[in-house]
């Protein structure tokens, strides 16, 4: 990924002479998935679509959608959210917690994210999703690490040392079948066994999103990729019942799901072809972890910001107009940066898609709905608990 | 009623049928919308329509889908107008639902092949089908416009309906000159807050259009495009230019009708006004209108008092209904917010949502220092207790927030 650096367009509020008065309104094409920014999920109204960056002169920096409905983004410091509105006082614990994120990524603000939600001020129902959501990362990284010990094993066994394979062994078996294949390897990386099985813990962790061998299919990327087909499904009865600006909105966000769903299978693609052998795995991690981690975390830049918007479609109160949804849904439609092209490029050529979703991107206008501020925050606290 | 007991689709005697739909006058709309769902889903309803019509006063707030039959989508542009048989009177701009029927059967009858045609057109498709309604609607709201304008009282009219053989030409007198006109009506109805300057000419257009077919006419398609668009102000504003244009007193009393109907509309919605959380949503359409209403009656001394006493009536009901809510659904159950299990929590935070988006709407009939001193005292009652468990403090620092707001919730905060 590119370093993050500030589109040279861009006016933010640090030099601002009145600190009392918004900063200017500026274009919003990101050429970076950091330049883009991670998804912050504020149940404040205003807040809506906001995402978090590094900043050039500050820690960090909020992107936040005009919110006059218009085109453009407002770019200020973190600690400035308060010049925007009133954060609600989850937004305001979230606020201060994210401000302490070293390294702004998916992940940390993930981890910030749930962090705050569990101690329960969005509600106990978001402060248990967090919990759950949690507790089923860790179970993603031991079922990772367990489908890692697997591929180690029938690698560093030598044919017909056992009778069964090993996915159908015994834990106990198991457990000394593993131990005994990274005491085998391990002298190959000039590493203790001990080394190597911290080593297969830390890319567990990294695989803990997109998953590895017969479970890959249960992991977090992999679960927002059907979510997100089954709302594509929906959206495309809504357009063939519905007419006018309602079809264009749905168009907009099919149109953004089939981008991104495509650009998602190549990389997780990719991710499982790095896990195909886990002794190449495990040499690219020793010598190169940084290169490694960076590729596998693609899949958690690309998809970030759209486990809220399947569930806004998942959490729409029956009665409410589709067209409501699809506007609140298409509001937080993330332009895809020029750098999906070096993602991806080797098995897609995507830049016509690009251009196409970037234009309906940048021209598609906001509105305000003129519903109640409480709802809104209720909606956003319910979209916050079923988002994952 | 007059079904056998055991007829019940869903096989209940009447006393528990009655219950259940007592309990369901109650119901949150999420479970209104449930059980509209799945009497539609049967596939002889019964007497399961009973539930329908019980929740008829909801529906109309819900908007709820429904399955689109060749009856549905002939009287859909005049959804408004449509009154239970009890509510109907001779001088009414309304429709009785009684009739739909009738006046469905001798078009349909007229229409044979065609009728078959729609009927398969329109398997599998609910009112949310709005591009198969543009594309399928017109040609039978005009043939069904034409063919009620000639009809004669059909043979069983008394019995089916209950009405006098009179009432025939009285209803059909406003339902067919609408649906004549129904294909601009939706047009006009479906133009969003961008199309405004595009609206006024063509509601103008429209309204002109129909001054042929008579003064009821005109009144009944005023009166559903007050209640139909977002600005009851703006409609009425256009028929009286037109009243004026054309220098016809029949066609000023006509708007005066219309106007008398939405003030009648607005009485009997104001007395449906039960529960907090389905009363908001009418409630904002009542106030809307009534804005709407003053405004447009300054020259009409006797009908701005009836608007005011309507609108002292509703703020008066307002503020007790809110005091009453806010005791009932708050305070008391967070005296023992300690022991609140996730469910009765939910609820208290469902409630104070409820009682927040009620305020804002009603603070604007009057109030407001009813309502600030209200809140205030609840935020008091509800600020966190010394030696609380940490839990019951962020649940009483959330209920704060719903109600007024994140500064007080912070104030709240002990220490």
């Amino acid at each position: 990924m590119m370093a993050a650096k500030p589109q040279a367009t861009h006016v933010t509020s640090h030099s601002a002479p009145d600190r009392n008065l918004p900063p200017p309104v500026q274009d919003f094409l990101p050429s970076t998935f950091l330049e883009r920014g991670i998804a912050v999920p504020f149940t404040t109204p205003m807040l809506a679509g906001t995402r978090a960056r590094p900043g050039g002169r500050v820690a960090m920096e909020l992107i936040v959608p005009n919110p006059s409905g218009g085109r453009g983004v407002y770019i200020l410091p973190w600690q400035d959210i308060s010049a925007l509105c009133r954060p609600t006082v989850h937004d305001a614990r979230l606020t201060a917690n994210i401000a302490t994120v070293q390294g702004a990524t998916p992940s940390t603000i993930r981890k910030a994210v749930r962090d705050t939600a569990s101690l329960g001020f969005a509600g106990r129902g978001v402060a248990a999703a967090a919990r759950a959501a949690d507790q089923a990362d860790r179970n993603a990284s031991l079922t990772a690490n367990f489908e890692l010990l697997l591929g180690l094993v029938r690698r560093a066994e030598p044919p017909g040392e056992s009778a069964l394979p090993p996915e159908r062994e015994q834990p106990a078996a198991l457990e000394r079948r593993a131990r005994r294949a990274i005491a085998r390897i391990a002298p190959e990386f000039g590493r203790t066994p001990e080394a190597i099985a911290a080593a297969l813990e830390q890319l567990a962790t990294l695989f803990t999103g997109v998953g590895i061998g017969r479970s890959a299919a249960n992991a977090r990327v992999p679960l927002l990729l059907a979510r997100l087909l089954r709302v594509r499904a929906a959206l495309q009865g809504v357009m063939e019942t519905r007419s006018g600006d309602t079809v264009q909105e749905a168009d907009l966000i099919a149109g953004a799901i089939d981008l991104t769903v495509t650009c998602a299978r190549v990389i997780i693609a990719d991710a499982a072809s790095l896990a195909a052998d886990v002794t190449i795995l495990l040499r690219k991690w020793i010598v190169e972890p940084d290169a490694l981690a960076t590729a596998l975390a693609r899949s958690d830049w690309l998809l970030d910001g759209w486990d809220r918007i399947a569930a806004l479609w998942e959490t729409a109160p029956p009665h409410q107009g589709v067209e409501v949804t699809l506007g609140d849904m298409s509001n937080l439609v993330p332009a895809l940066p020029r750098e999906i092209g070096t993602w991806v490029g080797h098995q897609l050529n995507i830049d016509a898609d690009l251009q196409r979703h970037r234009r309906k991107v940048v021209l598609l206008e906001d509105w305000r709905t003129g519903r109640c501020v409480v709802d809104l925050i209720g909606r956003n606290e319910a979209v916050l608990e079923h988002a994952g | 009623m007059s079904g056998q007991l055991d007829d019940t689709p869903i096989g209940l005697a009447r006393p528990q049928l009655r219950a259940l739909q007592h309990d369901l006058l109650g119901a949150r709309d999420q479970q209104i919308l449930q059980v509209v769902a799945m009497v539609d889903a049967l596939p002889a309803r019964g007497e399961a329509d009973q539930f329908i019509t019980a929740l008829r006063p909801r529906l109309a707030i819900l908007h709820p889908v429904r399955p689109l039959s060749f009856t549905r989508l002939l009287f859909l542009p005049l959804d408004p107008l449509i009154v239970a048989p009890s509510a109907w009177r001779r001088d009414a701009l309304a429709v009785p639902r009684s009739v739909l029927l009738p006046l469905a059967r001798l078009v349909r009858a007229a229409m044979t092949d065609q009728a078959a045609e729609i009927d398969r057109a329109l398997v599998g498709l609910s009112t949310e089908h709005d591009r198969q309604i543009a594309e399928t609607g017109p040609a039978l709201w005009g043939e069904g416009g034409t063919l009620l304008a000639s009809a004669t009282v059909p043979p069983n009219w008394v019995d089916a309906t209950g009405l006098q053989p009179a009432d025939f030409r009285t209803i059909v007198d406003i339902a067919a000159p609408i649906l004549l006109h129904a294909a601009r009506l939706q047009h006009v109805t479906q133009l969003g807050t961008e199309g405004e300057a595009t609206r006024r000419r063509d509601l103008d257009l429209l309204l002109q259009s129909i001054v042929t077919d008579g003064p009821g006419a005109f009144a009944a398609l005023t009166a559903l495009l007050a209640e139909r668009l977002p600005r009851a102000d703006q409609v009425f504003f256009i028929a009286d230019d037109i009243a004026a244009r054309q220098g016809d007193p029949a066609l000023r009393n006509a708007v005066d009708r219309a106007i008398d109907a939405t003030i009648d509309g607005l009485e009997l919605t104001a007395g449906q006004l039960q529960r907090l959380d389905q009363a908001s949503t009418a409630l904002r359409h009542l106030v809307a209108v009534l804005e709407d209403l003053d405004a447009q009656c300054n020259q009409r001394p006797s009908r701005k008092a009836r608007i005011a006493q309507l609108r002292l009536g509703i703020d008066t009901a307002s503020r007790k209904q809110f005091s009453t809510a806010m005791e009932t659904h708050i305070l008391h159950p967070a005296a023992m917010i300690a022991e609140a299990d996730d469910h009765q929590i939910a609820s208290m935070e469902a409630s104070a949502r409820d009682l927040r988006r009620f305020e804002v709407i009603a603070r604007r009939l009057g109030g407001a220092e009813h309502y600030d001193r209200q809140l205030k005292g609840a935020a008091t009652e509800l600020r966190p207790k010394q030696g609380e468990l940490v839990q019951t403090m962020i649940d009483r620092i959330r209920l704060i927030e719903i109600l007024l707001g994140p500064e007080a919730a912070i104030a709240a905060f002990p220490g």
